[in-house]
């Protein structure tokens, strides 16, 4: 199982966008890293099981998750800007008019 | 050619985009009826060809008349809504044909899901829904709760995105491929399956339950409802849970169909979670539109609980309670879009005090679509519920019909409560009254559809057996 060490890696870099999601209290730009990390461990274990089961569909998925990855940064900071241009700030303690 | 649809209303989209470049003046209603025009013609040629079963593009994509019927019904609630954005009066900022551009994005983008046959192809159809989604949310620039509902929208979403993608990965290392039929071609043919293969079909659960909205992952479902402009949310509540739902199920019954007992118990668990959230959340809203998305929330559970034995009869079930939970909650929203007092949208459920005084027809066919909501006999809501349930109760799943049977008391509760201000409190300020009459037409004919369905059942649940046949051919 030496070639599979690579899943502790993209687990690890999950985890840690998970939790930057969840954790950080500051700043809207971090979730938006968050998401991207998230993004690139999976990318990770599509490569890395690609080059384990030597079959090249892996790394296609790889290629058109970071298409759509660009896609959904670019509309996510669009956002980010219509909702800075509202309420003057992107800190996450801002977000929170709607509830009940 | 045979996945001509999707071709044709791509290519349609793009002739309107260049059309609505030329055009200067009331662009966005010109934009909105050429939209109606090409859904119409979709329609078309969905329906040509339900009975067509045929895997192409190299089995990306699958042809059969389980899809075909979804995607018809993704393109009625579609279309309707995008006549409700033609009769009502809507913002300024809504008043666009970008609005509409976008919508006919995400429309393709739920066909192609519900046709999607790899979970590559899966994947990029629903973000192309998801993003274009993700936009509309945030369209009303004028309004501070749009863009935060739009960055609570987008943060899950793409949260859902990742988890979605991991869970794949994991399927596509143990399994070596992304095609459903290889799926489900190894997971016949192996009796210990590796617990990776689980973890990530658990993800791929988890991330189209934050999708179709089912607790515990329905936090952001009230806050999206309430900030997105409410033609939105009316589209956000039928289409999109349409089209997931057409994934889920085709997800768990074909490929993973052989282990049911591993994701039968994450779907009991989803339902009664869902059922008892829905029901008790509603009981303190002011707001109509997050009131809804509790309602939501509670109808979802139901649906799920028709999921968990996997067979056909289950299947046939939610295709009905779907399209019956389509007609109610546009009948809702309608209603919702024309709630005005001085030309101002108003959304608060005290604003429909003693609607029964000035619009009485109106105050009855709401009355008539609540109470199909709340699931009284004889209307549409009420066989929704009888079919799932006996579902339930023919499988052995008791405890799941009792709880089932106590949360729609329990909802039961809050829409009669609708009723009650509507017909017996009396009015503090009036609404407007309703203008157009093309609302009042279309609000009669949906809650005559939910009164009548009882003389013609049997049709519903012929037309959803014999297309839920096709799903289980292949097996």
């Amino acid at each position: 199982m030496e070639s599979l060490n690579f899943l502790a890696l993209s687990s690890l870099i999950f985890s840690i966008g998970f939790l930057g999601i969840f954790i950080n209290r500051k700043n809207l730009i971090t979730i938006l890293m968050s998401i991207e990390l998230m993004l690139l461990s999976a990318n990770i274990n599509f490569i890395g099981f690609s080059n384990y089961l030597n079959d090249l569909s892996g790394q296609i998925f790889s290629l058109f998750i970071l298409v759509v990855a660009a896609a959904e940064a670019a509309i996510g900071l669009a956002i980010l800007t219509i909702f800075f241009k509202k309420s003057n700030s992107i800190s996450v303690d801002t977000i929170s008019r709607l509830k009940g | 050619m045979i996945f001509i649809p999707e071709i044709f209303m791509s290519l349609g989209f793009l002739v309107i985009l260049i059309i609505s470049v030329f055009l200067k003046k009331n662009s966005h209603i010109i934009v909105g009826y050429l939209s109606l025009i090409l859904i119409f013609l979709t329609q078309f040629f969905v329906l040509k060809d339900i009975f067509l079963f045929e895997e192409i593009f190299n089995s990306f994509f699958v042809i059969d008349s389980f899809g075909s019927f979804l995607k018809s019904i993704i393109l009625i609630s579609a279309g309707l809504v995008i006549y409700f954005y033609l009769i009502v009066k809507n913002e300024i900022s809504l008043q666009r044909p970008e609005f509409l551009l976008i919508t006919l994005i995400a429309i393709i983008g739920m066909m192609l899901m519900v046709s999607s046959n790899d979970l590559l192809s899966l994947f990029v159809s629903l973000e192309l829904q998801s993003l274009a989604l993700y936009i509309l949310v945030s369209f009303s620039k004028d309004d501070f709760n749009s863009s935060e509902a739009g960055v609570k929208y987008f943060v899950i979403g793409s949260l859902s995105t990742c988890i979605f993608l991991f869970g794949s990965s994991l399927i596509y290392g143990i399994i070596g491929s992304t095609n459903f039929s290889e799926i489900s071609q190894f997971i016949s043919d192996q009796y210990n399956l590796p617990t990776l293969l689980i973890i990530g079909l658990i993800f791929i659960l988890v991330s189209l339950s934050l999708k179709i909205s089912a607790a515990p992952f329905h936090m952001w479902t009230p806050d999206v409802y309430q900030g997105a402009p409410s033609i939105v949310t009316a589209f956000l509540s039928t289409a999109p849970k349409i089209a997931v739902f057409a994934v889920l199920i085709r997800l768990l019954v074909y490929p993973f169909g052989e282990i049911i007992i591993d994701w039968g118990k994450i779907i009991i668990i989803l339902s009664i979670a869902s059922m008892i959230i829905g029901s008790l959340g509603a009981l303190k809203q002011d707001d109509l539109k997050r009131l809804m998305a509790y309602s939501t929330i509670n109808h979802i559970g139901f649906i799920l609980m028709a999921l968990v034995p996997g067979s056909e009869d289950g299947i046939t079930a939610i295709c009905i309670y779907l399209i019956f939970y389509l007609t109610m909650n546009l009948g809702v929203f309608l209603f919702i879009l024309n709630m005005r007092r001085d030309q101002i949208n108003v959304t608060k459920i005290k604003d429909l005090s003693g609607l029964y005084k000035t619009e009485p027809v109106i105050a009855g066919c709401l009355a008539i679509i609540f109470f199909s909501m709340a699931g009284i006999p004889p209307l549409a809501g009420f066989i929704g519920k009888l079919l799932v349930l006996n579902i339930v109760i023919d499988n052995n799943l008791f405890f799941l019909a009792i709880i089932a049977v106590v949360t729609s008391v329990i909802a039961a509760f809050y829409y009669i409560r609708l009723i009650k201000s509507m017909f017996f409190d009396s009015p503090t300020d009036e609404l407007d009254l309703l203008t157009n009459p093309q609302s009042k037409l279309l609000m009669t004919l949906l809650s005559f559809f939910n009164l009548t369905v009882i003389l013609y059942p049997q049709f519903f649940l012929n037309l959803c057996a014999s297309i839920t046949l096709s799903l289980f051919a292949l097996k």
